[in-house]
């Protein structure tokens, strides 16, 4: 039994572990329940491990084919797990960050009523992850897709006594669903177009317009309907638009920060948010098919990208902050894809869910340390009480800004120079004489760029605001000692989540989760080193034959403008963290927890999207209530009951129930009438009469 | 009966006549126990039909069936005579009338 027969145990030992701890929680107690949940996940880190050397080194893909799922008529479905390159690169990230996430819940949620079903819940999650990013073809990937989905809406709403939590899952769970609508779409068009599901398939067939049979080397041209692709890419991006928080389907993400600030980390920064980006890379070579829709890709993640930044500049709840971060680190990877770049945007994956969940973990250290609050303004000091968790978010967070040498300068740089490279390769060209796609990718780039500033500004911003500076959470600390504390800080900005039943003050962070963070904040820090190892390329030359590589064979942006992008970026980020360092730092600006109007609070309210949604889902209610009151009252009530069948019913009985006179006689002489009838009809009847 | 000429075509007519009697009774009277006796003509009627038919007949198969039937029809005059009568007495206690115009409760 090789490795190739086991890699169905790497999704396989969290889902067991969901089955132990839902099933026998009880029984198994806190620390059994713990071993069970973070030990599998151990287990499987440990497989993908092995699976991912055993790639690196051949460069094979590992399949393994556990049967048949789906079968009708013509449609079959096999239940394929398989590893390639890009698949090997995801499950590193999902399994390693997502078992230090559960050893950090372990410290965080230790006093929590709901432990067994919360780690029953992330355990699921993580398998469904690493189903989703092994699922061979669309369907399982669907299947994984939506079980994260469920995942999502589980834990957004795990401290589900709190209206608003239960509401923010809800909302998660309905936005998800309009993008999953057309991620389905896009695999019934690809099933239309192509026959299959398999994506292996699907690219050999898009790409050689046949199948080459394994065994025999035999080529079998394969008739696929290409002029669907643009179509299946749009739907599928729509699916993305919705489980990776791009225009317009982003405004669900700040709201699943209701849930257990572990789970922020792990789903809603690191991994699911992410399948998106994923799912767009694994079909990278139908994308790369299409530039117009690549082009609609692009200029979606650059605004989402500078939507996110511009709403996480006066951000004053400490997780919110952190999700619009995702939001535009998110726009910067969908820029990636849509400029071809689709190595980069793995690369911006890993090393965004390095520094984004350790961000998100030292602010569940701050926010644990400070018995539940989440109000950034009325934060502040934190440096001396949790220096080591201030070093971890320090790290993190310029990583996050790009200041070089961290691994987030050069993630981003790539994207950058991939969108540039686009400028330079997209000149007037046959089908697009203007040139306009050059200009497009022209104005993404310095919309890019100019992002680095804003990005930069608000990491530096979020980490004064929570460690620097005066200790200013003096009421908060005295709550501490109260035992139970559910503190609510601004005007609905900031709420606290769950049972903080512990009065450890800062200073005393537990092992269990200051280690995972630390252990994020120094991968977020040597993460660039990514760019060069493995030899060959580093991440991108590993990647080079899973994912599309530039689109149109166009060359690798020379030497110069790659010094050209890196530089504009260093100089960009740098100046976004001086002024941030100058207003929050120098002059110790601390801003109000609610911005009082203007400019900032439309950032605050990230550009009113909730508000736009309420009124035109309220219209949308509005005229779908005042056609079925028309169809009701008037077709319904009106047309049919009163006039038509009550109507008619009720003037024919007034018509016959004059003969219902009651009296016997009148009764006798119908009868005598009718049966003279009879009689005259027997006599005049052919063949009848005397 | 000697000596009287039998005409199925007489006998025929008499009880055609005493059936239409029986029917205008029922039609036009009011009261319920006048309603009862034309409703005895109307079986005497029949009775008669069957009679001279089972007499004319008397010799072929079947022959003397009709007479059995009028005998069927005597009982059930019988008790068509006392169930009806009970029905009129019982609305006559409950109503205080016994004409076809006080029992019209079904009217519409």
């Amino acid at each position: 039994m090789g490795l190739g027969d086991l890699i169905f145990l790497i999704p396989m030992f969290p889902l067991a572990g969901f089955l132990l701890s839902g099933l026998a929680g009880g029984a198994l107690g806190r620390r059994g329940v713990s071993l069970a949940s973070c030990g599998l996940p151990v287990l499987s880190f440990l497989l993908a491990v092995g699976v991912v050397s055993r790639i690196a080194g051949s460069g094979a893909t590992i399949e393994q084919d556990l049967g048949r799922w789906i079968s009708a008529g013509l449609l079959e479905a096999r239940f394929v797990l398989r590893a390639d390159r890009l698949s090997a690169a995801m499950l590193l990230v999902v399994a390693g960050v997502g078992t230090l996430i559960h050893i950090y819940s372990t410290g965080y949620m230790r006093h929590d009523r709901g432990y067994a079903r919360y780690f029953a819940f992330l355990n699921l999650f993580l398998g469904s992850m690493l189903l989703l990013v092994m699922a061979g073809d669309l369907l399982l990937m669907f299947a994984g897709w939506e079980m994260v989905g469920l995942c999502s809406y589980l834990l957004i709403g795990f401290w589900y006594e709190k209206d608003a939590n239960a509401r923010a899952g809800m909302k998660a769970f309905v936005f998800n669903r309009i993008g999953d609508l057309g991620f389905l779409v896009g695999i019934f068009l690809t099933y239309y177009a192509f026959g299959t599901f398999d994506s292996a398939r699907i690219r050999e067939i898009a790409c050689t317009g046949g199948v080459t049979d394994p065994v025999t080397g035999l080529f079998r041209a394969v008739p696929a309907d290409l002029s669907l692709v643009p179509l299946i890419c749009l739907c599928l991006f729509v699916g993305a638009t919705g489980k990776s928080a791009q225009i317009p389907l982003f405004v669900w993400l700040p709201d699943a920060m209701a849930g257990p600030t572990p789970v922020s980390a792990l789903i809603h920064a690191a991994t699911m948010v992410t399948a998106g980006i994923y799912m767009m890379a694994r079909l990278s070579f139908l994308y790369a098919m299409t530039p117009e829709v690549m082009a609609v890709v692009a200029t979606v993640g650059a605004a989402t990208a500078l939507l996110g930044a511009i709403a996480a500049l006066t951000q004053t709840d400490i997780k919110k902050a952190l999700a619009c971060s995702t939001i535009s680190q998110l726009g910067y990877m969908v820029l990636g894809c849509g400029a071809g770049a689709f190595s980069a945007s793995i690369f911006h994956l890993v090393t965004h869910s390095f520094f984004k969940a350790a961000l998100f973990l030292c602010a569940g250290l701050a926010i644990h340390a400070l018995g539940g609050m989440q109000d950034m303004p009325g934060m502040g000091g934190l440096r001396r009480r949790m220096p080591w968790t201030y070093g971890a978010a320090a790290i993190s967070a310029l990583a996050l800004a790009g200041i070089p040498p961290l691994s987030g300068f050069f993630s981003k740089d790539a994207i950058l120079v991939g969108t540039l490279g686009r400028v330079m390769s997209d000149g007037p060209s046959p089908g697009d004489p203007g040139g306009f796609l050059a200009i497009l990718y022209a104005g993404l780039y310095i919309a890019g760029t100019a992002c680095e500033a804003l990005t930069a500004f608000y990491a530096v911003r979020w980490v004064a605001l929570v460690f620097l500076g005066e200790d200013r959470s003096a009421p908060a600390t005295g709550m501490e000692a109260g035992g139970a504390v559910a503190v609510s800080v601004g005007a609905g900005a900031s709420v606290a989540r769950g049972s903080y039943e512990h009065g450890e003050g800062a200073g005393k962070e537990p092992a269990t989760m200051l280690a995972p963070a630390v252990a994020l904040a120094f991968l977020a820090a040597i993460g660039s080193t990514l760019a060069m190892i493995p030899a060959g390329g580093g991440l991108t030359g590993f990647l080079a034959g899973a994912v599309a590589g530039p689109v149109g064979g166009a060359a690798e942006p020379s030497a110069g403008a790659n010094y050209f992008a890196a530089a504009a970026s260093a100089a960009m980020a740098c100046l976004g963290a001086l002024a941030a360092w100058f207003v929050y730092i120098r002059r110790g600006h601390v801003p109000a927890s609610v911005p009082a109007g203007g400019l900032r609070a439309v950032s605050f309210r990230l550009f009113h999207f909730d508000a736009v949604y309420d009124a035109a889902g309220a219209a949308v209610l509005r005229l779908a209530r005042g056609l079925c009151l028309a169809v009701d009252r008037i077709l319904l009530d009106g047309l049919l009951v009163r006039e038509a069948f009550g109507g008619g019913a009720r003037r024919l009985g007034e018509i016959l129930r004059r003969t219902q006179t009651g009296t016997v006689n009148a009764y006798a002489a119908l009868m005598v009438f009718g049966a003279i009838l009879i009689l005259v009809c027997l006599v005049l009847a052919p063949g009848g009469g005397p | 009966m000697s000596g009287t000429v039998f005409s199925p075509a007489s006998c025929a007519m008499l009880a055609s006549v005493l059936f239409g009697i029986g029917a205008f009774g029922i039609v036009s009277r009011r009261n319920l126990i006048v309603v009862l006796v034309a409703i005895e003509i109307m079986l005497n009627a029949a009775n008669l039909a069957f009679v001279s038919f089972a007499r004319l007949h008397a010799d072929g198969p079947g022959g003397g069936l009709g007479q059995a039937a009028a005998l069927f029809i005597m009982a059930l005059a019988a008790a068509e005579a006392a169930v009806g009568l009970a029905i009129v007495l019982a609305i006559y206690r409950s109503r205080g009338t016994a004409t076809t115009d006080g029992v019209d409760v079904l009217r519409g």
